[in-house]
C-alpha cells in the first residue's frame, strides 16, 4: 500500500460552546487505505467528518485535505451523506442528482454529453442505470444510497467519506454494498462512519473508536470481544466470506 | 360600452399583461418556495413589503418602489437570520412579519388624505395597473427570469441539498441572496396583481397542484405558470359585469 498520507489530522479538538465533542483526535490516511470509523451517538463521528470537509471549524489543531485546507482539499473528495438529512420529496431526477457533482466550484456551468455519458456510465456500474428519469422520492433505500454514491464519485474524487451509508437498508443490500466499496477502493481511499459496530467490515484495514478521543486497531485486531467492552453492546462483523 | 370595447381598453390590456408576467414571476420562484417549504418566509416578505408601500405613500412616490425595498431588506434580514439564529428562525420571521404590517399601517395613519388606494395594495386590483406600473412588472420579470435561467442548476443544488452545495463549493450564501431577493421581486410584481394578502396564495397553491404532475424541477415550474394563470377568467368575467374582483379571485 502506498503509504502517502491524504488525510493529516493532527490534535483536533471541537466543542459546541462549552460542550466537548473531539479531544486530541490524531490520525492520517495514505492512498488507497480503507478506514472504518465506529462509535456511540453522540461521540463526535459525523462532527469529524463535518471537519474534515470544512463544514465546521476545529476548536484546536489541524486538518490537512491533499495537504491543504479542507477548504481547498475537499475537491477531491466524494461524500455521502445520511440520507435522513435530504427532503427526498423535492421534484429532482436521479440523473439530475448525478449531474449536480459537475457543478464544482463553478454556479454557471452547464452539463455536456460527456457529464451525462458519464453520469450514466456511474448510474449503470452502481445497478442503478434503468432509474435515469426516476424521482428520487420513488427510489427505496438501497436505491438511493447507490445513487447518492454515484454523486460523490461524479466528482472522481480520491478520498471517499461515507457517513453512515448502512442506515435503513436490509442485510443482503448492506453486505452488496460493501463488496461494492471493497472495489471502489482500488482506486479511492475510503473513510466510512457508522453508529453501528455490526457495520464493521472484514474489507476495511483500520478500525477507528470514536467517542471523543479515538483508539485505532488494525482490522486483524479488532474482535467482537474487544468492541463489546468498549460500547456494551453485541457486535456482528460482515466480511467477504459471508457475502454470497 | 360593447365587450370588444372593454376587451381593447388600455385597462384591460394592462390587466391581461400584468396577470401573465404575474404568473410568469411566481410560475418560476413559486416553484422554488414551494420545494423549499418556504410558504412563511415568502408570507413574511409579501407582508413587510406593505411597512414600503405606506412609507412610498407616506413619502409621495410609487408605492411599487417601496414595497421593492422593503421586500429586499426583508429578505437579506432573513437570510441573516437563517444564517446566525436558525433555531429561532420562524419566531424571528413571524416578527419580522408583524413589524412590517404595523410599519405600513402607522405609515398609512400619518398620510394625509384618504388613502383607499391602498386597499388595492392590500388585497389586489389588476384592473388599475398603470402604464408605468406595468413596465417597472416587466422589467422585474426580465430580471427573475434571466436570473434564473443563468443560475438554474446551482439553485436547483442549494435548493436541494445546502450542505452537499458548500462541498461543491459553490458560492452558497450569495446563491442563497440572490434567490431570496428573488422572492422580494416577485413578491412586488404579485401585489399589483392579487395583493399583499394573496401573494401566498398565487405564490404557492399552483406549484403544490403541479408538484402532483411531475417529478422534476422545470416541469413543475412550466405547470405552476399554466395554473397561475388562473385569476385572468374570473377577472375579465368581473370586468365585463362590474362587479368587484377581490372576492371571486
Amino acid at each position: 500500500m502506498n503509504t502517502h498520507p491524504i488525510l493529516n489530522v493532527t490534535d483536533l479538538g471541537f466543542s459546541f460552546g462549552t460542550k466537548s465533542v473531539i479531544e486530541k483526535v490524531n490520525f492520517s490516511v495514505s492512498k488507497n487505505e480503507f478506514l472504518a470509523i465506529i462509535g456511540p451517538n453522540g461521540g463526535g463521528k459525523t462532527t469529524l467528518l463535518k471537519l474534515i470537509l470544512g463544514l465546521l471549524k476545529p476548536t484546536s489543531g489541524t486538518i490537512k485535505v491533499f495537504g491543504v485546507t479542507p477548504e481547498k482539499g475537499r475537491s477531491k473528495v466524494g461524500y455521502l451523506a445520511q440520507s435522513h438529512r435530504i427532503d427526498m420529496d423535492y421534484p429532482v431526477t436521479v440523473c439530475e442528482i448525478v449531474l449536480m457533482s459537475r457543478l464544482l466550484g463553478n454556479p454557471f456551468y452547464r452539463y455536456n454529453q460527456e457529464d451525462h455519458d458519464h453520469a450514466h456510465d456511474l448510474l449503470d456500474q452502481l445497478g442503478v442505470g434503468d432509474l435515469k428519469e426516476r424521482a428520487v422520492k420513488d427510489l427505496s433505500g438501497g436505491e438511493r444510497q447507490r445513487v447518492f454514491l454515484a454523486r460523490a464519485l461524479m466528482k472522481r474524487p480520491q478520498l471517499l467519506l461515507l457517513d453512515e451509508p448502512t442506515t435503513g437498508i436490509d442485510r443482503p443490500t448492506e453486505k452488496d454494498f460493501y463488496a461494492l466499496l471493497g472495489e471502489l477502493n482500488q482506486q479511492m481511499a475510503i473513510v466510512i462512519i457508522s453508529h453501528d459496530v455490526s457495520a464493521v467490515s472484514k474489507w476495511v484495514h483500520r478500525v477507528g473508536c470514536l467517542n471523543k478521543k479515538i483508539v485505532f486497531h488494525d482490522q486483524s485486531q479488532v474482535s467482537d470481544f474487544d468492541l463489546q467492552q468498549m460500547y456494551q453492546h453485541d457486535v456482528r462483523v460482515i466480511g467477504p466470506h459471508d457475502h454470497d | 360600452m360593447t365587450m370588444i370595447d372593454i376587451l381593447s381598453s388600455s385597462l384591460f390590456q394592462n390587466a391581461l399583461y400584468t396577470g401573465i408576467c404575474a404568473a410568469l414571476a411566481c410560475g418560476v420562484i413559486g416553484t422554488l418556495v414551494v420545494v423549499k417549504r418556504m410558504s412563511f418566509v415568502s408570507g413574511s416578505i409579501a407582508h413587510t413589503a406593505f411597512g414600503g408601500i405606506g412609507w412610498s405613500y407616506y413619502m409621495g412616490i410609487n408605492p411599487l418602489l417601496g414595497a421593492l425595498g422593503a421586500a429586499l431588506l426583508a429578505s437579506w434580514i432573513i437570510v441573516g437570520i437563517q444564517k446566525r439564529y436558525a433555531e429561532r428562525q420562524d419566531t424571528l420571521i413571524g416578527a419580522l412579519w408583524a413589524v412590517g404590517m404595523a410599519i405600513g399601517i402607522l405609515f398609512v395613519f400619518y398620510s394625509s388624505g384618504y388613502a383607499t388606494e391602498l386597499f388595492t395594495y392590500l388585497f389586489g386590483n389588476i384592473i388599475l395597473t398603470s402604464q408605468s406600473d406595468l413596465y417597472l412588472i416587466i422589467i422585474l420579470d426580465l430580471v427573475i427570469l434571466g436570473f434564473v435561467s443563468l443560475f438554474f442548476r446551482s439553485l436547483q443544488a442549494v435548493t436541494f441539498d445546502e450542505e452537499y452545495a458548500t462541498i461543491l463549493n459553490l458560492p452558497v450564501l450569495l446563491i442563497n441572496l440572490l434567490f431570496y431577493s428573488l422572492i422580494a421581486v416577485t413578491t412586488v410584481v404579485l401585489i399589483r396583481a392579487v395583493g399583499v394578502i394573496l401573494v401566498l396564495a398565487l405564490l404557492t397553491l399552483p406549484a403544490a397542484t403541479a408538484g402532483r404532475f411531475v417529478n422534476h424541477l422545470k416541469g413543475m415550474m412550466i405547470w405552476h405558470l399554466v395554473l397561475a394563470q388562473y385569476p385572468l377568467p374570473p377577472d375579465s368575467f368581473c370586468l365585463i359585469c362590474g362587479i368587484p374582483l377581490q372576492g371571486l379571485l
